[in-house]
């Protein structure tokens, strides 16, 4: 596990044209880490059928809904829970 | 609809040895790209016909109960055991799902696309033939 529970991560904002669990809305953005999961096969090699070895880590990370969405009308202070793969992860920028 | 044009920076080549081809990846500009101090980084990001947390909208969200129909039972329990059989996996049937074209996607029942998705899955497996279904359902 590379990340500890209350370190900040930022998504990765790469695209990706097959299948895989990271929404667009968290791509690029900086949350921090609230709970490591455990580590899983990777859906987005057994979308395809591969057997998604080795498992990769499996994070629960908020974001600050202000972060995600500092546009929108309905304010909030709210934080927003994604659950994200750790090659999805990088060092808060 | 191929947007891809509008991303060159951000067109991703599919995983190697993956053949997309039954898939077409639909790729837009990003309307809430994160602001400008993000521009240029994600300006803009692929989105799936499924990957639509956050995309703004007016209509609220439909929050009844229904009652399910004999078919979507079935269908729920037809994944259930193809999964059991290890015949496809959960992965595999959301990969379906996320490869139905646009129209359909948007108009289809929640479980018109767990169907679209079976289908697709065991035709590319080889379990169904091409057209396989149609001519059953049509005795």
């Amino acid at each position: 596990m590379t990340y500890r529970v209350g370190e900040p991560v930022t998504v990765a904002a790469r695209a990706h044209a097959g299948h895989h669990r990271t929404p667009s809305y968290v791509k690029g953005k900086t949350g921090r880490v609230e709970r490591v999961h455990a580590a899983f096969r990777n859906p987005e090699a057994r979308a395809y059928g591969d057997d998604g070895l080795p498992e990769i880590p499996l994070y629960m990370v908020s974001f600050a809904r202000s972060d995600l969405w500092p546009e929108a009308r309905a304010g909030g202070s709210h934080r927003v829970y994604v659950d994200v793969f750790e090659h999805w992860l990088e060092e808060a920028r | 609809m191929t947007m891809r044009a509008r991303c060159p920076d951000l067109a991703a080549d599919p995983a190697p040895g993956v053949d997309h081809s039954a898939s077409p990846v639909v790729t837009r500009a990003c309307p809430v790209a994160g602001g400008s101090h993000r521009k240029g980084r994600i300006g803009c990001v692929e989105r799936g016909v499924q990957d639509r947390g956050g995309l703004p909208t007016d209509e609220l969200i439909d929050r009844s109960e229904h009652t399910l129909e004999d078919w979507e039972v079935l269908t729920d329990a037809l994944a259930g055991a193809l999964t059991r059989r290890g015949l496809m996996n959960v992965d595999e049937l959301r990969r379906g799902i996320e490869s139905m074209p646009r129209d359909e996607y948007e108009q289809a029942a929640y479980y018109e696309r767990w169907l679209f998705s079976i289908e697709t899955i065991l035709t590319e497996k080889g379990v169904l033939d091409a057209g396989e279904l149609d001519r059953r359902a049509a005795g």
